[in-house]
């Protein structure tokens, strides 16, 4: 049997933990977690907006890894493979929400419809701490599509590799590189107030 | 604007010093000149650091006790039906059944690829020829040159066997008998009927 590989930190690669899951080793799957569970969650989150909703994805990501270990491959990186999962399952949990807001909204009747909060009602001039410019900074990466958001939330929050993104959510590099261009055009031209002012 | 268009495609690349040095003189250029486009540019920049600044969540204290309790669960419920093939891999799966698919095939197809390897089922009646000089003499036997389905054996066909053994004579009651031409014609018998043939 080939000896573990170490990343440069010393620790046991992603890999090779997923290999001693695959032959029974339930702490290597708890190291997997451990490792995984932030860098998901804050992927799924910016995904969202909304913690609970990003924990339950993540749950549900970790129990498939649970499930399916033995379709894990070692052609692809176990990164890649996980975050296809969590991706999936987020994309999934955004139109189930879409529908709901669907039948709810229809349910309504048009004075209903007034409890619609304008974005144009907050006025980013009036927010100068951290806090709110993430708020608000994430609040426009939801206001992008699904196709956008996901890879800008990748590349510029996750700091995946343009090769990386491209096997996560099975497009050409060229494809993710457009796409993360218009992306960052858009948020860029719709922060302009607010990046000019944290320069 | 024409060359606009072209330059913002490239402001991804440049915010990420991913341009090539000649592209980048060039980019350099248009940007002294276009105010629009130089703006763009920095709000690329920018956005790209704010969103690094964003700050990184942490799952809630108790994911890992739920995960491990959802786990616990599902391995209770998945323990007990022998026919639940869910915990294996796909690939696993698709090849017992197509080795099931195999073998039946197989077993249905045996006696078409390899002809039939045992008796029918019909019993059968082997009789010999027998080879006899004219004066009556018996020559040889040669064994099981005809087989008969026990069905086929009529009394049309074999009229006096059971009687031969029956009668004290000679034996003149084979098939070959036509061939013998020292005997009286026989005389047109009665048919008999078909008793059990007994050996």
């Amino acid at each position: 049997m080939a000896e573990p590989i170490q990343t440069p930190d010393g620790k046991i690669s992603d890999e090779d933990l997923i290999e001693k899951f695959q032959r029974g080793d339930l702490y290597a799957y708890e190291l997997i977690v451990k490792r995984y569970k932030d860098q998901l969650l804050n992927f799924v989150y910016r995904f969202l907006n909304n913690q609970e909703e990003a924990e339950d994805v993540v749950q549900e990501t970790f129990l498939r890894v649970y499930r399916n270990r033995h379709a894990y491959q070692r052609v692809a990186k176990f990164s890649t493979w996980i975050y296809t999962i969590a991706g999936n399952l987020a994309r999934t949990e955004l139109r189930r929400r879409h529908r709901r807001r669907f039948f709810s909204l229809s349910s309504l009747g048009v004075e209903d419809k007034e409890y619609e909060i304008s974005d144009e009602m907050l006025n980013p001039e009036q927010h100068t701490n951290t806090v709110l410019s993430e708020e608000i900074i994430q609040r426009e990466i939801n206001k992008l599509s699904a196709k956008f958001r996901e890879v800008i939330i990748l590349r510029d929050i996750q700091e995946l590799s343009y090769e990386e993104i491209s096997k996560i959510i099975r497009v050409p590099i060229g494809t993710v590189k457009s796409r993360v261009n218009r992306a960052r055009l858009r948020l860029q031209g719709r922060l302009k107030h607010l990046l000019d002012k944290n320069k | 604007m024409k060359n606009c268009e072209r330059f913002t495609d490239l402001l991804s690349d440049y915010a990420e010093n991913g341009l090539a040095s000649a592209e980048k003189r060039e980019l350099d250029v248009h940007l002294q000149q276009c105010s629009e486009c130089r703006s763009a540019a920095d709000g690329v920049v920018n956005l790209r650091y704010s969103l690094r600044q964003m700050p990184a969540l942490k799952t809630s204290p108790d994911f890992e006790t739920i995960l491990r309790t959802r786990i616990k669960m599902e391995r209770r419920a998945h323990a007990a039906p022998i026919w639940n093939f869910r915990h294996l891999a796909p690939r696993r799966v698709a090849t017992l059944s197509a080795a099931v698919v195999a073998i039946v095939c197989l077993i249905y197809l045996w006696p078409s690829f390899f002809g039939p390897t045992f008796q029918p089922a019909s019993p059968t009646i082997a009789v010999s020829q027998m080879q006899a000089a004219p004066n009556g003499v018996l020559l040889s036997v040669s064994p099981a040159k005809i087989l008969y389905t026990l069905d086929q054996v009529t009394p049309q066909l074999w009229p006096n066997f059971g009687t031969a053994r029956q009668s004290t004579g000679r034996a003149a009651s084979t098939p070959t008998d036509s061939l013998r031409t020292d005997l009286p014609p026989r005389p047109a018998t009665t048919p008999v009927a078909h008793q059990p043939i007994t050996f």
